[in-house]
């Protein structure tokens, strides 16, 4: 069987950003998130109707839309290759293309800065893990807020294309 | 991984270095407490670990209290004052989880413990005890995290 129906929850997932250098591109797995990634594939629709009637009227496709994301981090580092070289990439400088950081944009020059997000959910069965790529991934909004357990990092944007590839490793 | 061992040992040794109030009875040590005036009691009572997932660093919400018992005739707040001494110890301290079965005693974690919560518990001692035993309990909640490292 080469899938199974087992079900996948938080633990089972892991998510990674890849910036555009070339050859090795920098990444980081991201520790302490919140296991709440979310994303959204959206589409509009052109609802043309016949002097009112919805059954004598059609549809067509509207504008393409890109996906949404966001997910909720735990607050650590935030400056750590931008503050000294030596030290290793931290996902708040990598999220900000912070000087000196060295991030890269996977979009060409001129273009908005966007990273690559990889989105990896094991199957807990063993059977067939699937690996959600979504790129060119824009920010919208970085929300630091303060906590008494633990402060976060809260990301929101969008990967400029109409849906993510989805994939079997 | 922070174990339950190396995260006991790591707030015992830090309280040994750090409270000299009193003589202070560990779990599994058998104390004659009869003889003595004065002692506190070192407990961690829960090891809670928090959903994560599985790439990511162990995070355990853990529990500590603090016993503290007094039978002195002539200081009728000395459990309080030993409770507070117990608190200024502990309250608000980040305390590194190391493991001592390793030689070096790497370092595993730290264990951040929050502000603390004191109860009197005297009155519900048995009528044979009250005004003689006092007791009063500490208890501080805390977050142990192992090290994250970048991957």
């Amino acid at each position: 069987m080469a899938v199974s129906n087992l079900t996948r929850n938080l633990r089972d997932g892991e998510l990674r950003i890849k910036d555009g250098t070339s050859g090795t591109p920098q990444s980081l797995t991201v520790l302490l998130d919140e296991g709440d990634l979310r994303w959204a594939v959206r589409s509009n629709t052109i609802e043309v109707k016949d002097r009112g009637s919805i059954t004598d009227g059609h549809t067509r496709k509207g504008d393409e839309e890109p996906v949404s994301l966001s997910f909720t981090v735990k607050w650590t580092q935030l400056i750590g290759k931008a503050g000294n070289p030596a030290d290793p990439l931290q996902l708040y400088e990598m999220l900000m293309f912070t000087s000196g950081a060295d991030v890269v944009s996977t979009s060409p020059d001129g273009e908005q800065e966007t990273l690559t997000m990889e989105f990896t959910v094991v199957d807990p069965a063993g059977v067939a893990g699937e690996k959600i790529t979504f790129s060119k991934v824009y920010r919208e909004s970085l929300t630091m807020t303060e906590g008494d357990d633990a402060n976060l990092i809260a990301f929101s944007g969008r990967a400029f294309e109409t849906e993510p590839l989805v994939e079997r490793v | 991984m922070v174990t339950a061992e190396a995260i006991t040992r790591s707030v015992q040794t830090f309280w040994a270095a750090g409270f000299s109030a009193s003589a202070t009875v560990y779990p599994g040590q058998q104390a004659d407490t009869s003889a003595l005036e004065e002692w506190v009691e070192l407990w961690i009572e829960s090891w809670e670990e928090a959903v994560r997932r599985d790439a990511s660093p162990h995070i355990v919400r853990v529990n500590v209290t603090v016993h503290c018992f007094s039978r002195s005739a002539t200081a009728a707040t000395r459990v309080q004052e030993l409770a507070d001494a117990a608190r200024d110890v502990l309250a608000r301290q980040t305390i590194v989880i190391r493991d001592y079965d390793e030689s070096g005693t790497p370092v595993l974690g730290h264990v951040r413990l929050r502000e603390a919560e004191m109860h009197d518990m005297t009155r519900p001692q048995g009528a044979e005890h009250r005004g003689v035993l006092r007791h009063a309990v500490v208890a501080i909640n805390g977050r142990a995290e192992s090290l994250a490292e970048a991957i």
